[in-house]
């Protein structure tokens, strides 16, 4: 079952169509990364499923439940990629105390939510003299409050110095693995995705251009790139492609496996020194979802 | 932390809403204001008397003039400003109204939240004038002429502020509608000179910066026509700022 998807999902501002007909599917525990140029239609789409927004036409379905019926569900959403949205001349306890108030959650969980983001020594201190790491981890604690299963992070790692991306990036790893929360993390900085992600939704144009598992989408991109002296270029072919799904002749007559298998390159290697050929470049090239994104970009446009 | 895959379906109360209001107003700027308007007013009045000395009976209703005229309609145009800069300020309006329940409830809670600090006031600047006139009575007991009638002036003041009930939500609305705090406060300063224009006028009781300075018109009809105004005016406003606002794209 998926943690949340929608069907068709459309919403338009006059004649600007700002999201059109997405069908997304967000699996559950894991982090979909959820990307796209600004005024994509990101926002939009998940303003919808915070239900700040309401849809022209579409279904969301959370756990199996349609959100157009029934009372909402709490769904954890971290939303200002700035400051947090929170209070600052309050303190971070007394900062998540008024949403538990506001939930319905018992204030006992706030020790432990402040635990989970390391900000236990913290939570008598005023938010206005947290870092911007401390303010992110703090929403995020907020966020946990009244058991979401799914929370929406808009930019969680903007501002944040290389120390406080990595604590990040591994408190974003816990709530998956630990606590088998939903993720959905928009974000522009693509090779921090790339580390984080399980899957992928590319929005462009108010488009879903593409969503698949991350994982996947970097092996189909993935290649060997083989520069040998052996002439006969069938006999090639029929000796690497089986290490691959495809073969192809490549830029300064190399030869090119897409696809390959994860020991594709050492049985490469294996092959092409059986066959008597000279190994001039033997090299895997693996795909970056920076060079993946532009490039369904610009098959979109 | 609990780890099962039902929906959080916990409905929020009016009552939570209105709780965690109050509570955003801890260390802010607010509890500075409440000090700050009631005490001004004080301030005002005892500089007056300690000088000429007065009449009890006609320095309640001056003081509560002074109230209604100046301080009370530029103290809610600050406190409408302030209650509505702490969510823009936060930028936290997206986290406060995804959360289930609370879009249809808040904005009702921040006006009555409006409304009762501004009642506040009146109650401390009711309290502050007795244990004023009675500190200077003590230092100087040939100060004041008359008997002070507090049930007089506290129900002039309880009327004046029931009677800016309208006022509060036009400011808090404006307040809440623009990001930025220069309209709320140009209304509010340009409401203020306007009423000390139009104070003498009939129309002036139609005028919700003059609503609370006539409850001391002397034509008791125009003075109820105005309380109601206030009190009807203001419920209907607060209604329709609740469903305008819940609808609002920020």
């Amino acid at each position: 079952m998926h943690c949340l998807s929608t069907h068709q999902l459309t919403k338009r501002f006059g004649d600007h169509v700002a999201v059109d007909a997405v069908t997304l599917a967000v699996p559950t525990r894991a982090i979909y990364g959820f990307l796209g140029a600004n005024g994509a239609g990101k926002s939009t789409t998940l303003r919808m499923v915070l239900g700040l927004l309401k849809p022209d036409s579409g279904t969301i379905s959370y756990l199996g439940n349609d959100l157009s019926s029934g009372p909402r569900p709490l769904i954890g959403a971290v939303t200002d990629s700035r400051g947090g949205a929170l209070y600052d001349h309050l303190t971070a306890e007394e900062n998540l105390r008024l949403t538990c108030r506001l939930i319905g959650s018992p204030a006992s969980g706030i020790a432990k939510a402040l635990e989970m983001v390391d900000l236990s020594a913290s939570g008598n201190k005023r938010v206005g003299a947290f870092s911007t790491g401390m303010r992110q981890r703090l929403a995020i604690a907020r966020a946990l409050l009244g058991n979401p299963r799914l929370i929406i992070l808009d930019e969680p790692l903007n501002g944040l110095d290389p120390s406080g991306i990595r604590q990040m990036r591994a408190l974003l790893r816990m709530l998956v693995g630990e606590l088998g929360i939903t993720l959905i993390v928009c974000s522009h900085l693509l090779d921090e995705v790339e580390l984080i992600a399980d899957h992928v939704g590319l929005m462009h144009e108010g488009r879903l251009i593409h969503q698949s598992s991350l994982k996947q989408l970097l092996k189909d991109r993935s290649r060997l790139i083989i520069q040998t002296d052996f002439q006969d270029r069938k006999k090639l072919a029929t000796a690497l492609a089986p290490l691959g799904s495809s073969c192809d002749i490549g830029p300064d007559e190399t030869f090119v496996v897409n696809d390959p298998t994860s020991d594709g390159a050492p049985e490469a290697a294996n092959r092409l020194t059986a066959m008597g050929a000279r190994i001039f470049r033997l090299e895997q090239d693996t795909a970056k979802l920076e060079d993946i994104y532009h490039e369904y970009i610009r098959a979109a446009a | 932390m609990n780890t099962s895959a039902q929906p959080h379906n916990r409905k929020v109360s009016f009552g939570a809403v209105l709780v965690a209001e109050i509570a955003k107003l801890h260390r802010s700027l607010v509890v500075l204001l409440s000090a700050a308007v009631p005490g001004f007013v004080l301030a005002v009045s005892l500089v007056v008397t300690a000088k000429q000395g007065a009449d009890l009976a006609t320095l309640g209703s001056s003081t509560a003039g002074f109230w209604a005229f100046a301080m009370m309609p530029l103290g809610i145009t600050a406190l409408s400003v302030l209650l509505a800069q702490i969510e823009h300020g936060s930028r936290g309006w997206d986290h406060m109204l995804a959360l289930p329940g609370v879009a249809e409830r808040i904005f009702i809670a921040k006006g009555l939240i409006m409304w009762l600090v501004s009642g506040v006031w009146a109650a401390t600047l009711l309290i502050g004038m007795f244990i004023q006139i009675n500190l200077t009575e003590l230092v100087n007991p040939d100060l004041f002429t008359g008997v002070a009638d507090y049930s007089l002036l506290s129900g002039l003041l309880f009327k004046m502020w029931l009677a800016s009930f309208l006022l509060g939500i036009i400011q808090l609305f404006v307040a809440l509608w623009f990001r930025s705090f220069v309209v709320p406060l140009a209304l509010g300063i340009g409401g203020t000179f306007a009423a000390i224009a139009t104070a003498g006028s009939y129309e002036g009781m139609y005028f919700p910066w003059l609503m609370p300075l006539s409850m001391l018109r002397s034509d008791s009809a125009e003075a109820e026509f105005s309380l109601w105004i206030g009190v009807i005016g203001g419920i209907a406003l607060l209604l329709l700022m609740q469903a305008v606002m819940q609808r609002k794209r920020w």
